[in-house]
């Protein structure tokens, strides 16, 4: 039984080839001491059986992966009677590549030129018999999915397998490297090495595999593996990039491609996002036409919605409870704790689901990347690793994985300024906090105030890294190169699965961490027993009291905002939780956006939001930076130095508004 | 080929394949191949933008609000540094 062995790039739809060929006449299974799987088929062709083995996908025939190896040796083995190589029509240039190594190696090819309807529909004309005529082997045109040409491509292969000729293929890798060869060869030559020419370029070309099958089944004089050794270095790269040079000459004589656009749409939407002096300020713009679509659509068409349903359950919830003649605990622990507190969190999730929706549609055209890279310029200006942007931008939505990305950034320096900065991008657990606030006091420039507070994080974490590079770390930053991936239209289904993913996490939280802080926290606000509860004299009004002179200069020196901020440290979300929750009597959104407006003057919300946006990351990110670190001084560096900052920039902002008659 | 590819992003700091495409005046998808390579050579390596950690996603209490659109960079590595001061 003759033996046919298909090869092809990934993609190339080599398996669709071995599934048209053996129907359900398959075998599955795992090549010998490697965990790639073997797919061995059988079919019959004039009445002849023929066995037919898939080997796995692969771009070369290097010793780059498992998935290489298991092609090259079975290839190498000689156990096949002629190899097909799956080649796909509307990427030729790559698929020719792994052809030119199978005929180096001697083996006896034909090419199933595959996808041809592919290649027409994208204007690519392929003269099959230029082909053919320049790698002197059979070539047929396929289309594997509709069986076309497989009769026609099954009757070439087992004439050319019993034919008497040998593939010819004649690289020229110039002139030293093809006298090199040709000296490797006749040391193999004289070893009766099967594929002589083959190992003596691989041999040059570095490859370790070869090297250590050379070394042992061949004896080649010490002297010839060292020089061997010593060249491969500069030959590497030459070799394979006379390949490709091969493969273009090929490619010129018999494929013609539609003229190249000049200029795409990408390269001219790039001259204008990514320009010098306006990328900036584009970025800046889209970002706060975001923000007022957020409000627009998240507060004025969808809040007003979710805000009374919370409120609807909160108080059918709280009716029920009395109905049935539950505890007053109970009563009060679901109608303040619960509906006072998480339900508050809960109010604000249209503006969270329409704010990552647009996020993620920025994501999905490919936008992020020209963000980084604008920003890319600004901090190197600053002495600033560019890559830094992009743990940045991976911080808006929460701090923790923005910390991760900091493993990116190759040197101590840029990682460390990176991490410590990272915490100043306001994360989604920050955002009902802004929107709080922004209902009680900015209500008419809810987009402006977000904007310039998200803006003012990244200003703060700027100058923060620059003052870190030039007191903390010294070293000269790497350098790296950015890929602008094509625009590309944002796919639906995508960017509701990103947003609904960020939205499931905030209610996870929650329903989780943010629950227990709030029950613990109500617990402390009703004890001792017979004090008012949610009052001064409660546990957690007597602590917020000793706590709360801190935050005086700040100008919200109450207990109910000091113990809501340190509440924030196990979660930032809690600091909404718990306003709402010490603001006894307040059991949805509206009503703790009055008492705030009690409370609260426009100016010290500022400052307040200002705190919230720069002081102590949550207990997570805390986590995070130790892990990352490895190092308890710096996780409380990290606590320290944001919660002091945070508290200077509101006293100050507190200051020196009251100074200016605000 | 790949010299070019390598010497060209080793100029720029940002690069999409259509403009090295059209400073080398080669075929956009050959761009694409030629990084590949070089990637494989080990002559420039890719640096993830998502976190690289020891916990798989599955098990990971932070995937879903994790950066699953990766922004692509790239380092020329100590091999590619050496071979660019060769060409």
């Amino acid at each position: 039984m003759s033996i046919i062995a298909l090869v092809g790039n990934p993609n190339s739809g080599k398996t669709t080839l071995f599934n048209a060929l053996t129907g359900s006449n398959q075998h599955i299974g795992n090549w010998p001491g490697v965990t790639v799987e073997k797919k061995e088929g059988k079919f019959k062709h004039k009445e002849k059986q023929y066995s037919v083995i898939d080997l796995p996908g692969t771009y070369s025939l290097g010793a780059y992966s498992e998935d290489e190896l298991v092609a090259r040796n079975f290839i190498l083995s000689g156990a096949s009677d002629v190899v097909i190589n799956v080649v796909d029509a509307t990427n030729i240039e790559r698929n020719l590549y792994l052809t030119t190594q199978l005929l180096e190696m001697g083996v006896k090819v034909v090419v199933a030129l595959n996808m041809m309807d592919e290649a027409k529909q994208k204007n690519i004309e392929i003269d099959v018999c230029a082909l053919s005529k320049s790698l002197g082997i059979p070539v047929v045109a396929t289309i594997a999915s509709k069986n076309k040409g497989l009769e026609d491509l099954i009757e070439k292969a087992v004439e050319y397998a019993s034919s008497g000729e040998q593939p010819r293929i004649d690289i020229s890798y110039g002139e030293e490297i093809d006298r090199e060869i040709d000296r490797v060869k006749g040391f193999l030559d004289s070893s009766k090495s099967d594929h002589p020419k083959w190992l003596a370029i691989k041999l040059l070309e570095g490859d370790e595999e070869i090297y250590k099958l050379v070394e042992k089944k061949f004896k080649l004089p010490e002297d010839l593996l060292a020089s061997i050794k010593e060249k491969t270095p500069d030959y590497e790269l030459e070799i394979v990039d006379k390949r490709y040079a091969f493969v273009g000459n090929i490619v010129s004589l018999a494929v013609k491609k539609p003229a190249r656009e000049v200029e795409t749409i990408t390269d001219k939407l790039d001259k204008i996002v990514t320009h010098k002096y306006f990328g900036i300020p584009i970025f800046a713009i889209i970002m706060f036409i975001i923000f007022q679509l957020t409000f627009v659509i998240g507060q004025d068409l969808l809040g007003g919605y979710v805000a009374g349903f919370v409120e609807f359950i909160g108080e059918n919830l709280v009716k029920l409870l009395e109905l049935i003649n539950s505890p007053e605990w109970l009563q009060s622990f679901v109608s303040e704790g619960i509906f006072g507190g998480i339900g508050t969190v809960f109010e604000f999730i249209p503006l969270i689901v329409v704010l990552y929706f647009f996020i993620g549609i920025l994501e999905d055209t490919g936008y992020m990347a020209r963000a980084a890279y604008v920003m890319d310029g600004l901090m190197r200006a600053i002495g600033l690793h560019g890559k830094t942007f992009i743990s940045m931008i991976v911080g808006f939505g929460c701090n923790v994985p923005g910390i991760m990305a900091t493993r990116t950034l190759d040197n101590k320096k840029d990682r460390m300024i990176a991490l410590l900065i990272n915490p100043f991008m306001s994360c989604g657990a920050r955002l009902p906090i802004y929107l709080v606030f922004i209902a009680a006091f900015f209500p008419n420039n809810g987009a402006l105030v977000l904007f310039l507070l998200y803006a003012f994080g990244i200003v703060m974490a700027l100058i923060m890294g620059k003052i870190f590079s030039k007191v903390l770390f010294k070293e000269e930053s790497s350098h790296f190169i950015m890929e602008l991936p094509p625009y590309r239209l944002p796919i639906f289904k995508y960017v509701i699965r990103s947003m609904w993913d960020k939205v499931w996490d905030f209610l996870y939280r929650a329903g989780s961490i943010i629950f227990v802080v709030v029950a613990l926290l109500w617990v402390l606000s009703v004890l001792p027993f017979g004090v008012e509860p949610y009052s001064q004299e409660s546990i957690l009004g007597r602590i917020g009291t000793i706590l709360a002179p801190i935050f005086a200069p700040a100008g919200f020196g109450t207990w109910q905002a000091t113990v809501s901020l340190f509440a924030g440290i196990a979660a930032k979300e809690a600091v909404v939780a718990i306003l709402g929750m010490v603001y006894a009597g307040v059991s949805e959104g509206t009503e703790l956006v009055l008492a705030l407006q009690d409370v609260f003057t426009p100016l010290t919300a500022v400052s307040f939001l200002v705190m919230t946006l720069l002081y102590t990351p949550c207990a997570a990110v805390l986590g995070t930076v130790k892990r990352e670190t490895n190092s308890v001084k710096w996780t409380i560096f990290m606590a320290l130095y944001t919660f002091v900052l945070g508290w200077i920039v509101a006293v100050l902002i507190y200051q020196v508004g009251r100074l200016l008659g605000f | 080929m790949l010299k070019d590819v390598l010497k060209e992003i080793s100029r720029i700091r940002v690069y999409s394949t259509s403009t090295i495409a059209d400073s080398l005046d080669i075929d956009e998808e050959l761009v694409k191949e030629a990084i590949f390579q070089l990637i494989r050579m080990g002559y420039i390596v890719e640096d993830e933008t998502s976190p690289t950690c020891e916990v798989k996603c599955s098990g990971c209490a932070y995937s879903s609000i994790c950066n699953t659109k990766a922004i692509k960079t790239f380092s020329i590595t100590d091999k590619g540094r050496l071979l660019l001061n060769k060409i």
